[in-house]
């Protein structure tokens, strides 16, 4: 009985990958306080490797701050599981209140905030924020999940808009995107748009 | 076309988990007269789906994935021929509203999935077919 398999594995340069890698996590951490990344990933192995690679160092850096994490094609236990293998105390940090991970899901469904979907993600950070005063807040947020309910035109503004709330909030964001869910999420012009407006703000891996 | 004279029956398993696809795809390569196809990629496997669906039987497709969702997926593989069983599979809790629209789905797997019962679902949607080949192989 034979098989076939049809993987799409591209064709990426495989070169210096891990120090590439450590390379983007230390920038990512080297991001000033209201400040707002996209990054965009070709697969979920990459997208696991940096978001476990900045945590890890974001933690080793500021053990104080809160960071959160919101997936979306990773379970909240397969996150955990990553940054474990990474070397992260995830149960003592997420006792301590210093790592909070939750389905991207759970946050932008919660009908307790009474507002648009994207507006929720704003009025969850908001929420962290009012339960840990004076920590800093650093989230990794899953954008990806939007492709799928639909709220292409809210995400654009959020996206646009942002800044001026991280501007004045105490937090910074990595706003994460599977590659095909951007390009299937917005048009040419949009895309071109948001990359323009986040220039040097863009990392693709 | 007529699938009942097509041999052997194709099986899709669709899993943006290169990983987790390959594992599905060596499992259900145990149901004799089927053939086993894994993609990580839905569009590919949609692709592949509508130019072999008078061989396909059955499509398992994971929920999340980048691009279309597999309840999206499941719906264009009804459009294609609706004969073909669908089945879901996820590791998320989904919502009631979310298969309240839906008739693309025939059953919903939740992960984690034990091999032995993703076999026994897809050989109860492939049944007739296993059953025609072991008559076959003992003529």
């Amino acid at each position: 009985m034979d098989s076939l398999i049809y993987f799409d594995s591209g064709n990426r340069d495989e070169t210096n990958k891990d120090s590439k890698e450590n390379g983007i996590s230390q920038r990512l951490v080297g991001v000033p306080i209201g400040h707002h990344y996209l990054i965009l990933y070709s697969n979920i192995e990459m997208a696991r490797k940096v978001y476990s690679e900045y945590t890890k160092a974001q933690i080793d850096l500021q053990p104080q701050s809160v960071i959160v994490i919101l997936p979306y094609y990773d379970t909240s236990d397969k996150v955990r599981e990553v940054l474990e293998s990474k070397g992260v105390n995830v149960k003592g940090n997420e006792k301590e209140g210093n790592l909070i991970i939750v389905d991207i899901q759970k946050v932008i469904n919660n009908a307790y905030y009474e507002v648009s979907e994207v507006e929720r993600l704003r009025a969850y950070t908001r929420h962290v924020e009012d339960e840990h005063p004076g920590k800093t807040i650093f989230v990794i947020a899953d954008m990806s999940t939007f492709n799928h309910i639909k709220k292409r035109r809210e995400l654009l503004d959020y996206e646009r808009n942002l800044h001026k709330d991280l501007k004045v909030e105490k937090w910074k964001e990595l706003c994460f995107y599977h590659e095909n869910d951007f390009k299937a999420m917005f048009t040419e012009e949009q895309a071109n748009e948001l990359l323009e407006y986040h220039k040097d703000r863009v990392i693709t891996v | 076309m007529d699938r009942q004279n097509n041999f052997p029956v194709f099986i899709a398993i669709v899993d943006d988990e290169p990983d987790l696809a390959y594992l599905f795809r060596d499992a259900l390569s145990q149901i004799p007269g089927t053939r086993v196809f894994a993609f990580s990629d839905p569009l590919l496997a949609l692709e592949h789906i509508q130019t072999n669906s008078g061989n396909y039987q059955c499509v398992v497709s994971d929920y999340r994935m980048p691009f279309i969702t597999g309840i999206e997926l499941l719906e264009k593989v009804k459009e294609v021929d609706f004969g073909i069983a669908r089945i879901l599979i996820s590791a998320f809790e989904i919502q009631d509203e979310v298969f309240k629209n839906s008739e693309s789905v025939d059953e919903f797997l939740p992960k984690p999935i034990t091999m032995a019962n993703l076999i026994d679902c897809v050989k109860k949607h492939v049944q007739y077919k296993v059953k025609e080949v072991k008559e076959l192989s003992s003529e």
